[in-house]
């Protein structure tokens, strides 16, 4: 069992799907900083995706910071890095642009998106203390995982 | 013998023709990357087995060439042949043995068989000990195939329709079992069927044959990338029929039409389908394997002259 929650859509690729799903675990405390992370054979074997894939996954976690490779002991959870202004910048160029065309397609307003981020914010951080921003809310999916 | 290639497995030009009758293949090209697992996809009676029979070195192509591990199929040795593995649906094992003694039986003709992947195999695919193979269903049988397959750690392990009307629970100790002997390096699977099932996620190439012929071989990140499935919803019936060429799989019903297409961009053909059907609700999405699978065998085939099947 996979201490993190991921139902692999079909159409998209799973490296993709895997790797956001552990940093939405991770970043959001589901995963614990020093906690344990699946080996590659154990991701390959609970998910049923080819070791290849599993590999680059771990690889891609440790690259971005989130996992830390401890000899002897396997992959475990980094401290979460803040990602640096640059970085920020960057997400806030090209991926709240995109959430904002997308929005305005649809017909949303400018209060339904703020609105819409506010309680998904909460829903994943509402007891992260060390996020700037709390208050009391529900939870996010952490329904059991494969 | 001669080194042809880098890849594990490779194909140019392959064509089979069974006695004078049909074309089985018709220049079929196929490259294999060392490590990666390739799923060939296509329908019943595309060609599959035969070019699963050739790269195993049991059929002779008419025409072309096929190689494992950078040797001829038709000229792998003894030696060779045992790190070449090939597991189909109709497995003949010897009928009377159980697995202890198919395991004693066939264990020494491998130099290379693990005896502790062997115990976890024999846990892992459930296989009944105290009673001989002719007992066993179809599922314990090719589970038993599959742990004579793996057990000696092949490079290239060539498995055609391995899941053929195998139920859910078989199917998932197959992949996991397929899993559990996958090395960390130098592993090539070369698994074909007719239904994607479990392959979309275990694969990184595909391939789909139809027809005898390789109708798209790519990695599964490119496949993800380029097919996408659109849906257009529009406030009043469409006429029929109306439809391009790009547009495979093209369906319509009422207000809405659907097809998949190849886009290198979500977001260009998104614009540019809006902006053609401006009165309309155009969604973009990457297509599933199942998806891309039915648009190019079907495709193909619309290219060959059959008539274009639109349903309502």
């Amino acid at each position: 069992m996979l201490p993190f929650s991921i139902t692999l859509k079909p159409g998209e690729s799973p490296y993709r799907q895997v790797v956001y799903a552990a940093t939405r675990a991770i970043v959001s405390g589901d995963l614990a900083m020093g906690a344990a992370f699946p080996s590659v054979r154990e991701l390959s074997q609970a998910l049923k995706i080819n070791p290849n894939t599993a590999q680059k996954i771990v690889a891609e976690l440790v690259r971005a910071g989130l996992l830390e490779v401890r000899p002897g002991i396997g992959t475990v959870v980094a401290a979460v890095p803040r990602g640096n202004a640059a970085d920020r910048r960057a997400l806030f160029s090209s991926e709240v642009e995109e959430l904002i065309v997308e929005a305005k397609r649809l017909g949303a307003s400018r209060k339904d998106v703020l609105d819409a981020v506010d309680a998904r914010w909460d829903a994943l951080f509402g007891d992260d203390h060390e996020s700037d921003r709390r208050r009391s809310g529900g939870r996010g999916g952490r329904s059991g995982g494969d | 013998m001669e080194k042809t290639m880098q890849a594990a497995v490779n194909a140019v030009g392959l064509t089979y023709r069974y006695g004078r009758g049909t074309e089985a293949l018709h220049g079929v090209d196929l490259s294999i990357p060392e490590g990666s697992l390739f799923a060939l996809l296509g329908p019943n009676g595309a060609g599959k087995t035969t070019l699963m029979q050739i790269l195993a070195g049991l059929r002779r192509p008419t025409r072309g060439r096929a190689g494992v591990l950078g040797v001829e199929s038709s000229a792998l040795t003894y030696r060779e042949r045992s790190s070449v593995a090939y597991v189909n649906e109709v497995q003949r094992l010897p009928s009377w043995m159980r697995v202890d003694q198919l395991e004693a039986y066939v264990a020494p003709l491998y130099p290379t068989w693990d005896a502790s992947l062997a115990a976890r195999l024999r846990e892992r695919f459930q296989l009944p000990m105290n009673r001989p193979i002719r007992t066993f269903s179809r599922g314990e049988r090719m589970k038993a195939a599959l742990f004579c397959a793996l057990a000696p750690r092949p490079k290239v392990l060539l498995m055609d329709e391995p899941f053929s009307g195998m139920d859910a629970i078989v199917k998932d100790e197959l992949v996991r079992g397929l899993l559990e002997s996958a090395g960390t390096e130098g592993w090539t699977v070369l698994v074909s069927s007719h239904d994607i099932g479990e392959l979309e996620m275990l694969a990184d190439h595909v391939g789909i044959l139809a027809e005898g012929r390789m109708r798209l071989s790519a990695s599964m990140d490119d496949v993800h990338a380029r097919f996408k499935r659109v849906e257009v919803t529009a406030s009043e019936p469409w006429p029929i029929g109306r439809q391009e060429s790009g547009w495979m799989s093209f369906e319509r019903g009422g207000n809405r039409f659907g097809f998949v297409t190849e886009a290198a961009n979500d977001g260009a053909l998104q614009s540019e389908l809006s902006e053609r059907f401006p009165a309309a609700h155009v969604e973009v999405r990457a297509a599933t394997l199942r998806e891309v699978f039915v648009a190019v065998a079907d495709s193909g085939a619309t290219a060959e002259g059959r008539t274009m099947r639109i349903s309502a």
